[in-house]
């Protein structure tokens, strides 16, 4: 089985942690249990299905980098530090990129433009 | 046939609700491309049907606009193969009902529209239509012999929507869960229609699988109703626990929400508002 596959049958992306891929397995494990489907004639096809979830939790632990880390295997370990989207709404002062100072500075970066624009023969505001 | 299975709109999405929509008109608008009356007779069922068929073969849609004359303004609508096969089942089964219906009561209208039905609804073979042939007519002979059995009209019909259900299983553990999902679904429609009907049944002297099997003896009917409700709910409840345990094997993944939506709440709900009584107050 592949490890796309296995994702596919948790229902995942690559982008969870840990704690995410273990609650999940526990919800699959009670949605497939043995116990539930006692008295049903589907019983057999739960059993496989069951059996496979198992199979694809191991792959999943097996290609997960780090352990220690907090994220399975994520955009984090490949370079790309993705913040949630509340920071990018909301970027305080203090965030520490260079570009968003506070709003004096941004409306003297608006009005440069501007100029610019206007010496060139443009006109964008 | 009977519009039991729908969505609790309260807790749907909006884009839910949208889809669902669209494939509302869709089943509408492909209905009115074979045959214009049998508009007139949809229902919800034959939607939940159509998106349990796209699901699982997780097709891509074509969607289109047109003019709807019923509510005077644009609707969007899906057109796929999920949705033509679920039109030429509901057609099927509901030519051979009024059919059945005209053999039973002699009702003229019926056989009059019956007539306006195309004479091949090609996609289904021979053997197929014979089948539901027969099993329409054990049916009407369970009806007729006002058997005492609650479950022997109930397994028929629920055999009945297994058979189409299981047409479209792709791998053979998807037919038989198909099959399984179809069948106690149709024995939960059946029977919950059953006790809906009960005072107009009463009233009429018709057959209703309650009445023969729980002895009403001319009591007043809520009466009767409120001393049967207990067994009928724990009936009602045992096959819809059939639904979802196999409905839960199924891997869907498009429309899911939808989906869930109808097994996990709509079912429930509209289960509860029968055996309360309650009439729909407001369209869908």
């Amino acid at each position: 089985m592949q490890i796309e596959n296995a994702l596919a049958i948790f229902g995942i992306n690559d982008d969870v942690t840990f704690d995410q891929l273990e609650r999940r397995y526990a919800e699959l494990l009670e949605k497939y249990s043995a116990k539930r489907y006692e008295n049903s004639a589907l019983k057999d096809i739960a059993y496989k299905k069951l059996n496979e979830v198992q199979k694809a939790y191991e792959i999943i632990k097996s290609h997960a980098q780090n352990k220690q880390d907090k994220y399975l295997f994520s955009y984090h370990n490949r370079g790309f530090n993705r913040y949630p989207y509340s920071y990018y709404y909301r970027r305080q002062p203090d965030c520490g990129c260079p570009d968003c100072g506070d709003l004096c500075t941004a409306c003297a970066c608006i009005w440069a433009t501007d100029t610019c624009c206007e010496c060139a023969g443009g006109d964008c505001i | 046939m009977f519009g039991y299975v729908k969505p609790f709109k309260d807790e749907m999405k909006i884009k839910e609700w949208d889809e669902f929509r669209r494939f509302y008109c869709g089943i509408c608008v492909s209905l009115s491309k074979k045959n214009w009356i049998s508009k007139f007779f949809m229902t919800y069922d034959a939607v939940f049907f159509s998106i349990l068929l796209a699901a699982i073969n997780q097709e891509e849609h074509v969607q289109n606009k047109k003019i709807c004359f019923f509510t005077l303004s644009k609707v969007r609508y899906f057109d796929s193969k999920s949705i033509d096969y679920a039109t030429n089942s509901f057609l099927l089964l509901l030519k051979y009902k009024l059919l059945d219906d005209y053999a039973d009561e002699k009702k003229i209208l019926r056989k009059f529209l019956a007539n306006f039905f195309p004479k091949k609804l090609n996609i289904f073979t021979e053997s197929f239509q014979e089948k539901v042939r027969i099993l329409l007519s054990k049916l009407n002979e369970i009806e007729k012999n006002n058997s005492k059995d609650l479950d022997e009209g109930a397994k028929v019909f629920g055999e009945l929507t297994g058979l189409f259900f299981e047409d479209k299983g792709k791998t053979e553990d998807e037919r038989i869960i198909l099959k399984h999902l179809g069948e106690s679904l149709g024995m939960w429609v059946y029977l919950i229609d059953a006790f809906d009907d009960l005072e107009k049944d009463v009233k009429k002297n018709a057959y209703n699988p309650f009445v023969s099997a729980f002895g009403y003896g001319g009591e007043d009917v809520n009466e009767f109703k409120d001393r049967i409700r207990p067994m009928v709910r724990e009936k009602l409840y045992s096959l819809l626990n059939e639904v979802v345990l196999s409905y839960d094997l199924l891997d869907v993944i498009k429309h899911k929400g939808i989906l869930d939506n109808i097994i996990y709440l709509g079912l429930f709900n509209e289960t509860e508002r029968v055996l309360a009584g309650k009439r729909i107050c407001r369209r869908l």
